[in-house]
């Protein structure tokens, strides 16, 4: 056997590395003093010092009592602002910002001069890094997609004021660009692009004008960008009338799915919803709002996965789901920032408020580490998270000289899905509990679904917010795995038998009859009798695969919010505690399986308690339903 | 050179040793951030850090002025660190050696310090650097089982 010393020495070795890295500027003084000394270029320089030890040194110098993003092992807290480190390109305002799969990728843009530069931060490394030059022209106010395998950007304004009609598709994963193919003759129907989507396989531009003459095509087209192909589609049925043009401020595109969304704000009018079947070709007719568009940014809107959403700053906005007559009106958000709003899961952030989608009410989100004026930056949402870039850093109303420019970056961290909003209260007992109101699905009464009367509850208390299922059966013969996390229009649900006898069906059968789900709520206590405790919730090891797997069938990122398992005892629960792994005490490791989701579909229109929960396989095959008689999660008391 | 790149030179020599040195005495998930304290103050005290003989050895001293202690249970065991060789009782006989002790025989057998850097380190004298690592030593072989002489 090694002597003492010798396994010292490798353990030491060994465990070197598992020790995170800090970031030095948070810990650093760095203060006055410092800066007097070193001055603001120097601390420029250093402000991303990436070290081959892997520490990122951080030196900020205006914004060093903020916690820095750094090392991988960093994660910001909820409901908490972070501050980027600088990025390795000048401050701007009105360049592209597009989350990609694994970074935020900004480019071009204005700062004085107009720009054609751009750099990505790593969601991941926790890095930024200059990306590949562009064989666009320096411009601003472009609009810019992510594919999924590029970033593809069209149009802006640069050079002299001029609109360009032009676009490149940029690959991170190969740092390299590549233009795509003009309009041809209908350069002119692509006049001042300012609405962008994908659809999965062809970008589709729109413009703001409309269609200028009849001479143009269209106001709307739509790009293969693997082939190179253009073609026109029906020009939109609303287009400003004469009178409004002198306000017609833009238009925001979004893909819903199966439908482009546009909608058009003109000062002075309501706000129009236009839609489109790119598949037919046909334009649904015009929404309109009570939306003044005088009182709304183009870039307030935004889709949430299953709803439009107009933010208001200081007047009303609107919710409009496709397929419904008439939007719903949405109280003012109240923003001071007025950052362009992106979804966040449920939620909706414009930086210093957040819409819950399941209340539409507004609320404080934590408070911007602001260092001065940020107006118009660009902002990216990134598995659940809200990155903030650029932005002028001129106050409203002021006459600035040249271009202000702003502080980094940020990212804020919503309030945990989980967590909702804490409040302290007493047990009868007399120890303090904690108690969330969870964000989505207000809290109602329990539902009863048997006549047995309510136990008191065995199990320890588990984070709020949760789906908990409670099943009856065979239990001795199932062992299920579940799963359940929410994208924005769904609640997911997975179950996977682990251990022995029956099929998938017969296991989402045994969860059919006498399960109950809630969301935030204990509504299942009254379903067993005397169910025995569970054992092992002691555990604290990070879920091994609790990250986001290949998308739901909608498309759309996981929320991994709760996972669950089983032991013998008839019980099934899924939930999170802290984050953590809530039981290690399990008959058999349940790592590494190959499961096939079921996905419970909500359909948004409807209210949990009108619905059946059916189950799907990836396939769309029906695998089991929820029936009617189940009881079901309390029903929202809002509008959807 | 300028300033900015003599501490980064710095800080890439430095944070490996500090990071290593900080997990007998905080963990290690605290020992980053011992680490980044005691660079932060290299880095508002450059001029005078620099000019140091042990700069390591009085930064470690920083760090572990500026970050609180706390419970060290933390340590992974040899096993999740790929480490068949290693004996599992090593991490818990590690914790129960007395802080001089285990700081002592680590610093000097996990980090690979001179007695003296070690002394300045802990602000103790070069013998009891040697009498800690001796007892420390001792100690573990009693627990471990272990002869020194295999």
């Amino acid at each position: 056997m090694r002597d003492v010393a010798d396994q010292i020495r490798a353990y030491a070795e060994a465990v070197e590395a598992t020790v995170p890295d800090r970031p030095v500027g948070e810990a650093v003084g760095l203060r006055k003093r410092s800066r007097r000394r070193m001055g603001r270029a120097v601390f420029a320089a250093a402000a991303a010092i990436v070290l081959g030890t892997g520490v990122l040194l951080v030196l900020d110098n205006d914004h060093d009592r903020l916690p820095v993003v750094s090392g991988p092992d960093e994660r910001p807290s909820p409901d908490d602002w972070d501050l980027l480190p600088d990025a390795p390109i000048v401050g701007r305002q009105a360049q592209v910002t597009v989350a990609t799969d694994d970074e935020l990728v900004v480019w071009g843009g204005r700062a004085g001069a107009d720009l054609a530069d751009g750099a990505a931060w790593s969601f991941d490394q926790h890095r930024w890094r200059t990306i590949a030059p562009s064989p666009l022209s320096a411009r601003f106010g472009a609009v810019g997609v992510w594919t999924g395998q590029e970033v593809v950007i069209w149009g802006g304004t640069g050079g002299n004021d001029a609109l360009a009609y032009d676009g490149a598709a940029y690959n991170p994963a190969a740092d390299r660009w590549r233009s795509l193919p003009a309009v041809g003759p209908s350069i002119g129907a692509l006049d001042d692009v300012t609405g962008a989507a994908w659809t999965g396989s062809e970008l589709l531009l729109t413009n703001v004008q409309g269609r200028m003459n009849e001479f143009l095509p269209s106001d709307t087209f739509a790009l293969d960008p693997s082939s190179g192909e253009w073609r026109a589609l029906p020009p939109k049925p609303h287009r400003p009338s004469k009178s409004d043009d002198r306000g017609v401020r833009g238009v925001t595109a979004a893909w819903t799915g199966n439908e482009l969304l546009v909608v058009s704000i003109t000062d002075g009018v309501p706000v129009t919803i236009d839609r489109l079947d790119p598949a037919s070709e046909e334009w649904a007719p015009t929404v309109s709002t009570e939306v003044n568009g005088l009182q709304v940014e183009p870039d307030a809107v935004v889709w949430t996965g299953d709803r439009l959403v107009i933010a208001g700053s200081y007047e009303p906005g609107a919710v409009y789901q496709p397929g419904t007559e008439k939007p719903i009106t949405l109280e003012p958000s109240r923003t001071q920032a007025r950052y362009p709003a992106q979804a966040l899961g449920g939620t909706v952030s414009v930086g210093d408020r957040i819409l819950d989608l399941a209340t539409l009410e507004w609320s404080d989100a934590a408070t911007i580490p602001v260092e001065g004026t940020r107006e118009f930056p660009g902002t990216a949402a990134h598995e659940g998270r809200l990155y903030v870039w650029g932005g002028s850093g001129c106050p409203p109303n002021a006459s600035c000289i040249g271009f202000v420019g702003v502080g980094p970056g940020l990212v804020w961290t919503p309030p945990s899905r989980d967590e909702g909003v804490a409040s302290s209260t007493t047990e009868p007992s007399g120890s303090s509990t904690t108690h969330t109101t969870p964000l989505e699905d207000p809290v109602a009464p329990p539902t009863t679904i048997n006549p047995e009367p309510a136990v008191p509850e065995p199990l320890p208390r588990i984070a709020v917010g949760q789906v908990r299922i409670v099943a009856r059966g065979s239990t001795d013969d199932y062992q299920w795995q579940l799963r359940a996390w929410r994208s924005q229009n769904e609640l997911c649900l997975a179950v996977q038998r682990t251990k022995n006898v029956g099929d998938d069906a017969d296991a989402l059968g045994a969860l059919a009859g006498p399960v109950a789900i809630a969301a935030g709520t204990h509504v299942c206590d009254a379903v067993t009798a005397a169910p025995p405790a569970i054992t092992g919730f002691s555990g604290a090891e990070p879920f091994p695969d609790n990250t986001p797997g290949q998308p739901s069938p909608a498309g759309e990122t996981r929320h991994h919010f709760s996972y669950g398992f089983t032991s013998n005892d008839a019980r099934l629960v899924i939930g999170t505690v802290e984050g953590k792994k809530v039981s290690q005490a399990l008959p058999q490791p349940i790592k590494g399986l190959n499961m096939q989701p079921w996905i419970i579909e909500v359909p948004d229109d409807t209210h949990y308690n009108d619905v059946d929960y059916e189950a799907l396989d990836a396939a769309g095959n029906q695998l089991g339903v929820l029936t009617s008689d189940t009881p079901r999660l309390p029903r929202p008391t809002t509008t959807r | 050179m300028h300033d900015e790149d003599d501490f980064e030179a710095f800080v890439a020599e430095a944070t490996p040793r500090l990071k290593r040195a900080f997990v007998a005495s905080r963990g290690v998930l605290s020992a980053g951030d011992a680490t980044a304290e005691a660079l932060g103050y290299a880095w508002e005290h450059w001029d005078r850090v620099r000019a140091m003989d042990n700069p390591v050895g009085y930064l470690y001293r920083v760090g572990q002025s500026r970050t609180r202690a706390r419970r060290v249970g933390n340590l992974p065991q040899p096993s999740a660190l790929g480490l068949p060789d290693v004996e599992p009782g090593l991490v818990p006989a590690l914790l129960d050696l007395p802080l001089t002790q285990r700081t002592a025989v680590w610093l000097v057998h996990g980090c690979g310090w001179s007695y003296r850097e070690v002394a300045e380190a802990m602000d103790v004298s070069v013998s009891a650097v040697g009498t800690h690592v001796t007892r420390a030593l001792e100690r573990l072989r009693a627990q471990l089982e272990v002869d020194a002489r295999a």
